[in-house]
């Protein structure tokens, strides 16, 4: 199979700081992660860390507000996407996807994060990242935060894609 | 119950080399997916054909370089096109999408999507049309100022059923 999902968090009542997956087997080829997220308090920042890691990190942003585009560098802890807050259209939640290939193996791990932020009004984001950890230790945990918490209903599901051969499709 | 998304093929280059290919697709499935982790022997851009068309080509680009963000476009560019500004470096490692859909259709122009992520160069998604209603069979990947694909670099084909 192709795909398989791995385990799905869902922010119960009250909130969470966070949103963590741990104890990643290295079975599959690349990990993919799908994001649903709202921050429960006035910010709406959205940050990705690999394993421990809170250096070693490089990246590029795209963003597009509704009425302008920007473009930043960032080294800091990967700052992948934004959804809505506090002050946002109620009940509505970002959509993001994040993608790790080859996180198990012994190079740098790159990731590319796609985002968009619906908020029926002006300010709304759609947000494209490109990331890499100058790390080469293999991806056995990933934590999803805020700048402030997740709201109840945020969700995340984390999946693994396996390469492999079949139909006489042919690459060389 | 058959699988939705199924591995086609998947190569890991041994040493370095200038195209890589992914031949006699068949049209079992609805759309396909490309993925690439690869890096090449210098800057560059990242190009592609369709059962090794030269015409037919349109394309949409919106990239940014972490300054400066831009979109282009182009109704003749003779190949795939996925970014002005490099996508590819000898320094870190780019992740790389292609997505194809109804690639086996017979009755429809072919629409390819792309996603690239170079953390020390671009942020880029184009969108590009092959106006041609013959179903894919083949898929080259080049690059651009006469660089090389690294050793290590990694490609996997992926097909989506409906």
């Amino acid at each position: 199979m192709a795909i398989t999902k791995i385990e799905t968090v869902t922010v119960g009542s009250g909130g969470a700081a966070s949103i963590s997956f741990s104890s990643i087997a290295a079975t599959f080829t690349d990990l993919m992660l799908e994001v649903c997220a709202r921050d429960g308090t006035s910010y709406g920042s959205f940050y990705l860390k690999i394993n421990s890691s809170t250096t070693g990190y490089t990246g590029k942003q795209l963003l597009g507000t509704g009425t302008s585009v920007y473009s930043y560098n960032d080294g800091s802890l990967p700052n992948v996407g934004n959804i809505p807050a506090s002050g946002s259209t109620a009940n509505t939640f970002s959509n993001g996807l994040i993608y790790i290939p080859n996180y198990a193996g012994s190079t740098n791990k790159s990731f590319s994060s796609d985002f968009v932020s619906e908020n029926n009004a002006t300010d709304a984001y759609q947000f494209l990242y490109a990331g890499v950890l100058a790390n080469t230790a293999a991806v056995t945990s990933i934590t999803l935060t805020t700048a402030g918490t997740f709201a109840q209903y945020s969700s995340a599901t984390l999946y693994g894609i396996t390469k492999g051969s079949s139909g006489g499709v042919t690459v060389s | 119950m058959a699988d939705a998304m199924v591995a086609l093929a998947n190569l890991t280059l041994g040493s370095a080399q200038a195209t890589v290919t992914f031949a006699s697709i068949p049209a079992t499935y609805r759309d396909l997916r490309i993925v690439i982790q690869g890096s090449m022997s210098g800057a560059g851009g990242l190009f592609g054909r369709i059962n090794g068309s030269t015409s037919g080509y349109t394309y949409s680009v919106a990239e940014a370089n972490g300054s400066t963000a831009r979109a282009t476009s182009s109704s003749d560019s003779g190949m795939v096109f996925t970014a002005n500004y490099d996508i590819l470096t000898n320094t870190a490692l780019s992740t790389l999408t292609l997505d194809f859909m109804d690639y086996s259709a017979t009755d429809k122009h072919k629409n390819v999507l792309f996603r690239g992520s170079s953390a020390s160069q671009t942020v880029s998604m184009a969108l590009n049309r092959w106006a041609s209603t013959a179903a894919l069979t083949s898929f080259t990947l080049y690059s651009y100022g006469g660089t090389n694909w690294a050793a290590g670099s990694t490609f996997a084909i992926y097909g989506v059923s409906a």
